[in-house]
């Protein structure tokens, strides 16, 4: 059994005096949080204060040396470790013993294994095993605030996130602990500030703290909002659902195949989506460009309820409706990319917008010639791997729009049913067909 | 005599072990540094999705990323703890009521110290948990 755990349990220990004013004060050794040498003396750490002791610092030493627990921690410095409740780092190579009263005490790396051995775990850096989350935490230097930053004064902004020199403020470390401490409030029960807002609402939250910091010239910083909540959710750090955000993504999980999803890249494709889907009962999303990570989150959420074996490898099928060229495949992964964040993770992929699927015609007269087109986001690199990828058309840097596919619907809807044929699990046409039900609503009411 | 010298010894252990876990700390990872917590002073640890929950007594809610069956074998030379349900392993030496559920078949149970939390004991591991808490 451990002497240092009963010591401290029973809250005894070996006699130290100490001096204190005029007289001498009686600890014993587990009052001691530390002592450190002081010119032959040593200095005693305890919750109460700091004092010196009668004996001198390598008497003390030998009166500790039996007890576990108690170990060196830097030059001069011995810890009774049984006092210690926290190991925070400081860098990477750098730690800081916290004592259960709050004192801070750092570590020399020299020092650095006989404490992580003493411990009992392979590294000081953070607990093993680790989430993913919890690492993205550290890596963006998210932390428990006491106070709430919307409140804090000035200097006390400067303190928290000012950069080592302390004249200025990280703004995106303001940024993502003011989120996380937000998130954490809801989960200690308040109701979301913003419930049934937008990202734009956490915004206007942090907007007057950046204002008296004089921080709102230059930089748009809502931007900074918005991207660095979309990276901790992400990372899993929160969720856009704990906000309670309104989401107004256009999608809709099927109630005969919803693990068939139809995507589609254009809003203005999704009314032929409405169709497909009240004809097949499949799942449809239109991404409206680059899928947003809130879309996604709630389109799983919704998604994984109504489809319990999401995980499985090839039990979900994306059928999709893109343009064919590099951003057409960019959107398509980065959805897939975004699935895969929220749980979905073996979808199999069919792309009905290829040039197989086009006529001759088509692809003579009305491809798009990308080495021409002027697009900032795709530069020849990237036109490059996407040749390497699909040959553009007939070895040509060609893409084809999806709208010229558009145009033949009937020709859409007939490659939709062929390759989702062997996916239904319920064969179209289905029972209830939502969208007309809707439509049909709406003739009533306008009627009325 | 020397048999009485050895049962006090022994009956010296069992009095610390109620005060004193053999085990080493426990480390826990909050937002920005690991923790370590004394296994005496936890009152029940639960599972909460892909993660544990630890109560300690002082009412803290700590956040390992573990499951309850690994947690439960560093913990095993440690008497104190029981696996009272699939998603609960309590501290038996920190029990303070034991309480039938009105809503199902399983147990609730309450600690000394601040924490308000309860933990469940299943009716599969009720007799197991009695004969420890010498009820039968």
């Amino acid at each position: 059994m451990h002497l240092g755990f009963i010591n401290q349990a029973l809250q005894t220990g070996k006699p130290v005096a100490v001096k204190d004013g005029d007289g001498f004060l009686f600890l014993n050794t587990s009052d001691l949080i530390g002592f450190k040498s002081s010119s032959g003396q040593a200095i005693c750490y305890t919750e109460n204060g700091d004092y010196e002791s009668v004996k001198s610092y390598n008497y003390l030493k030998a009166l500790v040396k039996p007890i576990q627990g108690w170990m060196h921690v830097a030059s001069g410095l011995r810890l009774n470790l049984n006092r210690i409740a926290a190991v925070f780092p400081v860098d990477s190579n750098d730690y800081d013993l916290v004592s259960y009263c709050g004192r801070s005490f750092p570590l020399s790396p020299s020092y650095y294994d006989d404490i992580r051995e003493y411990y009992g775990v392979e590294t000081l850096q953070h607990v093993k095993p680790i989430s993913l989350p919890q690492y993205w935490m550290m890596k963006m230097n998210i932390r428990n605030i006491d106070k709430d930053i919307m409140y804090m004064k000035i200097p006390e902004l400067f303190k928290e996130f000012s950069t080592d020199a302390g004249d200025t403020i990280v703004v995106s470390d303001l940024i993502v602990n003011f989120l996380y401490q937000q998130v954490q409030y809801i989960r200690d029960g308040e109701d979301s500030p913003i419930e049934g807002g937008n990202v734009r609402s956490l915004w206007y939250m942090i907007k007057p703290t950046l204002s008296r910091l004089d921080l709102l010239d230059g930089t748009n910083h809502y931007k900074t909002v918005s991207s660095k909540l979309a990276e901790m959710v992400e990372h899993r750090i929160l969720s856009y659902g704990e906000f309670e955000l309104y989401e107004y993504g256009l999608w809709n999980v099927g109630l005969y195949n919803p693990h068939i999803i139809f995507l589609a890249e254009k809003r203005s494709h999704y009314q032929f989506l409405q169709q497909i889907q009240d004809h097949a009962g499949v799942t449809i999303i239109s991404s409206e460009g680059q899928p947003s990570m809130m879309t996604c989150e709630y389109f799983c959420e919704a998604f994984k309820k109504k489809v319990p074996e999401y995980w499985k490898h090839d039990r979900i099928v994306i059928i999709n409706i893109m343009d064919y060229d590099p951003h057409g495949y960019m959107i398509l992964d980065t959805f897939i990319d975004n699935l895969r964040v929220f749980g979905i993770k073996h979808p199999t992929e069919i792309k009905l917008s290829i040039p197989e699927n086009y006529t001759d015609l088509e692809l003579e007269f009305q491809h798009i010639n990308l080495e021409k087109e002027d697009d900032d986001d795709v530069g020849n690199t990237i036109l490059n791997k996407w040749m390497k990828k699909t040959e553009g058309i007939n070895g040509n840097k060609w893409g084809m729009e999806v709208d010229v596919m558009m145009l033949d619907r009937p020709r859409v809807r007939e490659l939709f049913l062929a390759a989702a044929e062997t996916w239904f699990k319920i064969q179209p046409p289905v029972q209830r067909r939502v969208w007309e039900e809707i439509k049909q609503i709406w003739r009533n009411y306008e009627h009325f | 005599m020397p048999k009485k010298k050895d049962e006090n010894i022994e009956l010296l252990l069992s009095l610390l072990m109620r005060i004193v876990s053999p085990l080493k700390s426990i480390p826990v990872q909050t937002a920005d540094a690991m923790y370590f917590i004394r296994p005496e002073n936890i009152a029940f640890i639960t599972t909460d999705e892909k993660r544990l929950a630890i109560y300690d007594l002082d009412g803290n809610s700590w956040t390992r990323y573990d499951t309850l069956s690994g947690m439960e074998k560093k913990l095993e030379k440690d008497p104190r703890f029981f696996h009272s349900h699939k998603s609960y392993c309590i501290n038996t030496y920190a029990v303070k009521s034991l309480y039938k559920d009105t809503k199902g078949n399983s147990w609730r149970v309450t600690f000394h110290g601040d924490i308000e939390s309860e933990a469940t004991v299943s009716s599969s591991n009720i007799q197991e948990f009695k004969k420890m808490m010498e009820l039968e």
